[in-house]
């Protein structure tokens, strides 16, 4: 893994496999927490310390445990549960060590047991077989797409305040037809050439 | 949680241990019943595909241990020759795509040309534009390529030009390890 | 406890109480599963049996749960049922397991089972929530089918993967792409609204 591989990754996770946008993941909390800038960036933040520690943790628990015993199959039992426990550690030692920063970020954490992006992006690092460095940041980086979605969403909601839409349309559904219209914007990262090195001897016409 | 209810929590944690050690029963049972299946299917999947690459072929062997990994390639077969000539060779690469990974199966014939192509998974590409790599009007272009024609042009699918290059960049990994076995490993040069 | 019939479960289910279309759970994998019906059947299928089976599961053992670990135990429930039911599908449907990938695991995470186990199943008798969960599970596959079939029909022009427009069909190819899942699902949701507001007026 050179370092353009790396960067790459990190890139990618961001903007062309945007876990909102692009792989659906985190949706739920997406809807009901970007109706303001700054819950949003709260929320994200969250998101982004849970998914960086969360990967670490399944990275090692797979690796070191469940590979070792050959109980691959328990993996998403023992994701979940290390998921869960992490979130209410980290709640209790927030409440403990950082106040100011538990009374910004605490009503938000237990929501984030049942976010499909931390349970996703432990299960995506096993998927592809990435190393405890590439899991990490993974993990991280993809939080961090996770967290820019919501700021830009946040932004949008904002606007949408002030519409007037059709009855039916009012709330939730205005917001996933936006949502379609970022992901829109999102799939144009999508045919960025990434380049390659190496023997290559055949290409596209 | 709360200080007065301390008194439960030897209650909660044997109850919870009790659920736990029952659900892992649980699962470990419907493992015991699918693991072979499931190892199953892997071995049969891979035999039809390479049944469509070489017709007839039905003994392989895995070599992919013989050389260093190459990016991008899963595994590498040497499948016997059904006609009694020398033996093909299947590769087996995982490249990014669209969605998730496009994995082929990309079967030379002992002189390191092309003879087939297959999709063995195409799934998270999107349906009706990325998918359209899996037809045969695609996959036929690299058909009796060599792995040495260096500069060689391909028909992509047009409006799928991600799952397109994945695709090319797998059949590009296999002509690497191809080479590898054919060649014999070389030092690395630095460029 | 009012004793109540299959009707009322069938009801709240797939309309009074429908849980994507109506109390906007799950969205995830609706948005992910939905772009051909096939996907949406073998999904709907998966969700409901892990419904099913955790529902019945946890109300037989409400009175044994402790209060202050009541989720955790759910979770390790729903996992243990997601985690069976992805063995199945991968030993015995692997077409489905590969083209649904990782959104079986997430059913543990997916809002639906863990919400109907806490408001659901930890408060009444084992017979409810099992219809409480088959009928959730059926209107949460109503809502899959109802989404994949408008993308799969106009953005590719095939239902169930047999093509119904013939060849020279201008597929509306944004539908197939995560942006259309977004603005089709908006779509759906807004129609039923309407569709209940106006049901409203007229009483």
């Amino acid at each position: 893994m050179t370092i353009t591989e790396l960067l790459l990754l990190c890139f990618s996770a961001i903007l062309a496999e945007n876990f909102i946008f692009v792989k659906f993941m985190g949706v739920c909390p997406f809807l009901g927490v970007s109706g303001r800038i700054d819950t949003a960036l709260s929320m994200g933040m969250a998101v982004t310390f849970v998914m960086t520690v969360a990967s670490a943790a399944t990275c090692s628990v797979y690796n070191f445990v469940l590979v070792p015993f050959e109980l691959e199959y328990l993996e998403t039992i023992a994701f979940i549960i290390i998921i869960a426990s992490l979130v209410q550690l980290i709640e209790m030692f927030m409440k403990k060590a950082f106040p100011p920063l538990y009374k910004a970020l605490g009503i938000y954490l237990p929501l984030i047991t049942t976010n499909c992006a931390v349970l996703g992006v432990a299960l995506l690092n096993v998927q592809n077989e990435y190393n405890m460095l590439q899991s990490v940041m993974y993990g991280f980086f993809a939080a961090l797409g996770f967290t820019f979605a919501l700021f830009v969403f946040a932004g949008v909601r904002q606007r949408l305040e002030l519409a007037s839409p059709p009855k039916s349309f009012e709330g939730v559904p205005l917001s996933l037809v936006a949502a379609g219209l970022i992901a829109m914007a999102f799939s144009g990262f999508q045919g960025i050439n990434l380049g390659g090195s190496g023997f290559f001897p055949f290409s596209l016409s | 949680m709360q200080e007065n209810k301390k008194g439960n929590v030897g209650f909660s944690a044997v109850s919870l241990l009790l659920i736990s050690g029952f659900i892992a029963c649980l699962v470990a049972l419907v493992n015991s019943i699918t693991a072979p299946v499931i190892a199953e299917h892997g071995v049969e999947s891979l035999k039809e595909n390479i049944a469509l690459i070489f017709a007839g072929s039905e003994d392989f062997d895995d070599i992919t241990g013989t050389v260093t990994e190459t990016s991008g390639v899963e595994a590498i077969y040497k499948v016997k020759s059904a006609t009694g000539g020398e033996d093909n060779y299947c590769v087996h690469t995982s490249t990014a795509g669209y969605g998730g990974a496009v994995e082929l199966l990309v079967g030379f014939n002992c002189d390191g040309q092309i003879a087939g192509v297959a999709v063995l998974s195409a799934d998270s590409e999107t349906p009706g534009v990325g998918q359209k790599i899996t037809e045969k009007q695609f996959l036929n272009g690299f058909k009796g390529l060599s792995y040495n024609d260096e500069g060689a042009k391909v028909d992509g699918v047009t409006g799928a030009t991600v799952s397109s290059k994945a695709a090319l960049s797998g059949v590009n990994s296999a002509c690497v390890a191809i080479d590898k076995i054919l060649n014999g490993e070389e030092e690395e040069v630095s460029a | 406890m009012k004793r109540r019939g299959i009707s009322w479960f069938a009801k709240e289910g797939l309309l009074g109480n429908n849980p994507v279309l109506v109390q906007l759970l799950g969205l995830c994998s609706v948005l992910a599963v939905s772009t051909s019906m096939s996907n949406a059947i073998g999904m709907g299928v998966a969700a409901t049996v892990v419904l099913i089976c955790s529902n019945l599961l946890i109300s037989l053992l409400r009175k044994f749960i402790p209060e202050q670990v009541r989720i955790a135990a759910y979770i390790v429930v729903i996992s243990g049922f997601v985690t069976a039911v992805q063995l199945l599908i991968k030993a015995y449907f692997p077409a489905i397991d590969k083209s649904l990938g990782i959104f079986i695991p997430l059913i543990v995470v997916n809002c639906i089972v863990l919400a109907r186990a806490e408001a659901f199943a930890s408060k009444n008798k084992p017979a409810a929530a099992l219809l409480d969960g088959l009928f959730m599970g059926i209107g949460y596959t109503a809502a899959l089918l109802a989404v994949s079939f408008i993308r799969e029909l106009f953005g590719n022009g095939t239902v169930f993967g047999i093509s119904v427009f013939g060849g020279s069909y201008p597929k509306v190819l944004l539908l197939t792409m995560p942006a259309g899942a977004f603005i089709c699902l908006a779509c759906v949701v807004a129609a039923v609204r309407y569709f209940t507001m106006k049901g409203r007026s007229k009483k």
